[in-house]
């Protein structure tokens, strides 16, 4: 039972959503309204497509790039779902990318079941609803949606039928498993051969098993010969780890005694140069006392050498004195002559002292001439200066008188008393005192003349006097400088510095020919110790050579004596060995005699042990080393005997290993290969018995088919006539026919012969064609699979007013419950419903 | 009126047992799902070959598991044994 449906861009529809009542809905509406739409959109979303639309974007609102519808409904079960499905529509071609999701709506909220965002397909989806509400596509197609043009067809038959009641399911699968059977027993044919393979197997895995068995007895044999083998070499191992011993010793002995001839060799060549060395020198004694006597000599030629020597020193003491003295007075001489060129040089500038002296005192005379005559100017001055601030002062006050008159030439008034002046005496004043002026002003200007000559010449006096002064002082800083050097002469350097120099050469070269006399003895005292020097040496170099050869002779005793003892030793140590390794070689050699080695073998060391025996009480090298070399020789060969044994032995080991290994691999080989047609032949048994499941399962299919086509014709037929005596107000026919071939219907009306019948679609009045094939539509939603909700879309359009609205209001006695969806537009007001719903 | 194109009843007229007729049912509903759509059909309204393949598959996904069970184990041992030598 559908509960509710939204639609989104879904054909004419942008967003709607409808509740619907569990029963009887009437959907009503103007043309294009989009009632059969809500149709589609449940067809859509159940499905994912909609019969006669091929593609996706049909159903799309117009612009729209996305399509959705949701259901929510009640399944078989009693629980509610929430399907939601959508399509997104990509690109111009407007391919569409579909997304799906159903969950179950429980008291606590919606759980997921299925969705494509988790992988599901929809086939799990469409089985899924089956499960659920009981429906596929074809049973949708088929038994749950009608409309008109669907009504009036179904009547002439529909092939798919067989499609929808599983007639064609069920023989495909018989026909598959019929395949599948037969495929299977072609292979199960193979069994026996299989069976005879494996025989075969088993037996050539027995036959490897025991060559295996005999490979691994051989493997025993060789491993206990080798095992013997080894053991043996270990015996033939210590008989030659004693004969190396043997050789080792004998060895050293040998070299012991080529050591004692070597030494004794030695002493005799030693003697022999002690006899000669005492025939050329003499002997020891004798060489010391003339070395004594020679060294008294040599004591007193260094006496002489020393006194010598002594006496030289002091002479070159004396003369290096003598040339510091010279050097001395020869600098005071250099100095004593560079002063006298300096005085001769001042002396030649300036002149004389007495001439300078003579200068000074003149200069000093013109001093004071100048100093008397710059007196008497500097008092002309003083007076003319003075005179020059008088008449300047009688000038001014005669300036103010005249003045003073030319301002009071009108009233002319005395300037002491104020008593009036008779002008004209007045203008007299004034003739008076401007000749005054005009003589002052001669006065004065002949007066300044004699002024600047004063000045020029007090200047050209000053200008003298320094000069004179300066040339005091020159001269006189000469004369001291003369003074001084004269001085210095007198008191530092006298006349006989010249003498003292003679002197000193004189016993210089006196001195150095007392050296030279002195030194000639000295290399005379010299000549005379080397040559004793010489002498004694020779001497000591005979005493030495003697002490040499005497060290050499005690010596070689002593190394000769060791020698001797070590020879001693060594003959006692070889003795030993030898008695040792007889022992060792006859102990084993009895191991050897239980083994059963060949008797020539050890009659040899036999023999070799009683001459062993015998060295012992005759000791000779000779026959030590005979028996030495024959035991080696015979140690070397009876080794080299087993060792080459023992390789062959090897050598036969690795190959029956590697024999055994070649078997196990057979066998292992046989085993995976009997383990497979094993398992070969038990999945052929496997299916053996599948194949039979198979073939029972065919028969299961191919009955079912056969019961579902007898049943489905007789139970529709009879589902046809009830359904239509309840639509119909009337009660028209006896019977109704399925053609099983083809499902088209035939009916006998009432009063006909029930052997005669019409085919439906062709029977006369279109009110009366779809009443029957509303009941056969009716029919199918019954009988194939309960329909939970039937769609009914304008059924009614040719019937007459009457039969159309009591058809429609008995629908949902009809349809026994079953939740009703009728979309009209015609007389909506007379058809009584549960629910009306407005598009 | 008793009958209805219900699988399971029919099935149970038959020899079956439970998980054989359960087995039986669901790959009927399965190749009805395949009938359902006219993209497996020819125009006989028989199923094309991929469409019968797939319900081979499913048959043999049903009932041959069985068969191979032990096989990758085996073939595991097998390849040990091999890399071992």
């Amino acid at each position: 039972m559908i509960q509710s449906i939204r639609v989104k861009n879904f054909r004419k529809h942008e967003d709607l959503t409808l509740d619907f009542d569990e029963k009887f809905n009437l959907i009503h509406g103007r043309n294009n309204a989009g009632k059969s739409t809500l149709f589609y959109g449940i067809e859509y979303c159940l499905f994912g497509n909609v019969q006669g639309f091929k593609k996706i974007a049909q159903l799309a609102k117009f612009k729209k790039n996305a399509v959705g519808v949701q259901l929510i409904f009640h399944g078989k079960d009693g629980n509610t779902y929430k399907l939601q499905r959508m399509h997104k529509l990509k690109g111009k071609s407007k391919s569409a990318q579909g997304f799906y999701t159903l969950k179950k709506i429980t008291d606590v909220g919606e759980v997921y079941l299925l969705s494509s965002d988790h992988g599901n397909r929809e086939e799990d989806l469409s089985l899924k609803i089956n499960q659920i509400l009981g429906i596929s596509k074809r049973f949708f197609e088929t038994g749950v949606h009608f409309y008109q043009g669907s009504v009036s067809d179904i009547l002439s038959g529909d092939k798919k039928l067989d499609i929808v009641f599983g007639i064609k399911s069920a023989i495909a699968l018989a026909d598959v498993f019929k395949d599948k059977a037969l495929e299977f027993e072609r292979e199960i044919k193979n069994i026996p051969v299989f069976e005879s393979n494996l025989t075969q197997s088993k037996s050539e895995k027995e036959e490897y098993r025991k060559k295996l068995s005999s490979q691994e007895k051989q493997q025993a044999t060789i491993n206990e010969d080798i095992k013997t083998k080894e053991n043996e070499l270990k015996t033939f191992e210590t008989f030659k780890s004693s004969s190396e011993t043997l050789s080792d010793v004998v060895l050293q002995f040998e070299n012991k005694k080529r050591a004692l001839d070597d030494i004794k060799l030695k002493e005799e060549v030693i003697a022999k140069e002690k006899e000669d060395t005492i025939n050329k020198f003499g002997m020891k004694s004798s060489i010391e006392k003339s070395l004594a006597l020679d060294k008294k000599s040599l004591d007193e030629v260094k006496k002489k050498l020393e006194i010598s020597e002594k006496q030289i020193e002091a002479i070159q003491q004396q003369i290096r004195k003598l040339e510091k003295d010279k050097v001395e007075t020869e600098t005071l001489l250099g100095q004593k002559k560079k002063l006298s060129e300096e005085l001769d040089a001042i002396v030649k500038d300036v002149g004389g002292k007495e001439d300078l002296e003579k200068k000074l005192t003149a200069q000093k005379k013109d001093s004071k001439d100048i100093s008397k005559k710059l007196a008497t100017l500097e008092k002309k001055n003083e007076e003319l200066q003075k005179f020059f601030r008088d008449i300047e002062r009688e000038k001014g006050d005669i300036e103010g008188i005249l003045t003073r008159r030319e301002q009071s030439k009108g009233k002319p008034i005395c300037e002491y008393c104020g008593a009036p002046i008779d002008p004209a005496k007045i203008k007299d004043e004034i003739k008076q005192f401007k000749a005054k002026l005009t003589k002052i002003d001669e006065d004065i200007n002949s007066n300044e003349k004699k002024s600047a000559d004063i000045k020029s010449e007090l200047l050209q006096l000053r200008e003298d006097e320094k000069a004179i002064e300066n040339s005091i002082n020159k001269i006189t800083a000469n004369i001291e400088k003369i003074e001084n050097l004269s001085n210095a002469l007198e008191t530092s350097y006298g006349e006989e510095l010249d003498t003292k120099l003679d002197g000193l050469k004189d016993s210089i070269i006196k001195e150095e020919s007392k050296l030279e006399s002195e030194k000639k003895n000295l290399t005379i005292f010299r000549q005379k110790e080397q040559e004793q020097l010489k002498k004694m040496n020779e001497f000591q170099s005979q005493i030495e050579k003697i002490d040499e050869i005497e060290v050499k002779v005690s010596k070689i005793q002593d190394e000769l004596e060791d020698i001797q003892t070590q020879f001693s030793e060594g003959k006692d140590n070889l003795l030993e060995t030898i008695k040792r390794a007889k022992t060792q070689i006859s102990e084993n050699l009895k191991v050897i005699k239980k083994k059963g080695n060949e008797e020539s073998f050890t009659t040899y060391f036999e023999k070799l042990i009683v001459r062993m025996g015998d060295i012992t009480e005759n000791f000779s090298l000779k026959e030590i080393q005979s028996i030495k070399d024959d035991l080696k020789e015979l140690v070397v060969k009876k080794l080299t005997e087993i060792s080459t044994s023992l390789s062959h032995l090897t050598e036969q080991k690795d190959q029956i290993l590697t024999e055994i290994e070649e078997t196990k691999d057979h066998v292992k080989r046989l085993d995976r290969q009997i383990a497979n047609t094993e398992k070969e032949i038990q999945i052929l048994h496997k299916k053996e018995t599948i194949a039979e499941r198979y073939r029972s399962y065919q028969n299961v299919f191919k009955d079912a088919q056969s019961i579902i086509r007898e049943n489905a014709s007789s139970i529709l037929e009879e589902k046809i006539l009830e359904m239509h005596k309840n639509l119909s107000t009337t009660d028209e026919f006896d019977k109704v026919f399925i053609d099983s071939n083809d499902y088209s219907l035939s009916v006998t009306p009432k009063g006909l012969d029930m052997n005669e019948s019409y085919p439906a679609a062709l029977y006369e009045g279109g009110g009366h064609r779809l009443m029957l094939g509303l009941s056969y539509k009716f029919s199918l939603g019954k009988v194939i699979g309960d329909a939970p909700f039937l769609l009914i879309d304008e059924p009614t359009e040719f019937m007459d007013v009457e039969n159309r609205v009591n058809l429609l209001s008995n629908l949902p006695t009809i349809a026994e419950g079953t939740q009703i969806l009728l979309i009209t537009h015609q007389d909506v007001d007379k058809i009584q419903c549960d629910k009306r719903i407005g598009i | 009126m008793s009958f209805k194109f219900n699988i399971s009843e029919i099935l149970t007229g038959f020899e079956l047992s439970e998980r054989e007729r359960s087995n039986l049912a669901r790959l009927f509903d399965y190749t009805n799902f395949l009938y359902d759509d006219e993209t497996n059909l020819t125009k006989t309204f028989n199923l094309v070959k991929g469409a019968r393949e797939k319900l081979m598959e499913r048959i043999s996904e049903m009932f041959e598991s069985d068969l191979f069970e032990d096989e990758s184990i085996e073939a595991e041992e097998e390849f040990m044994e091999e890399k071992g030598q």
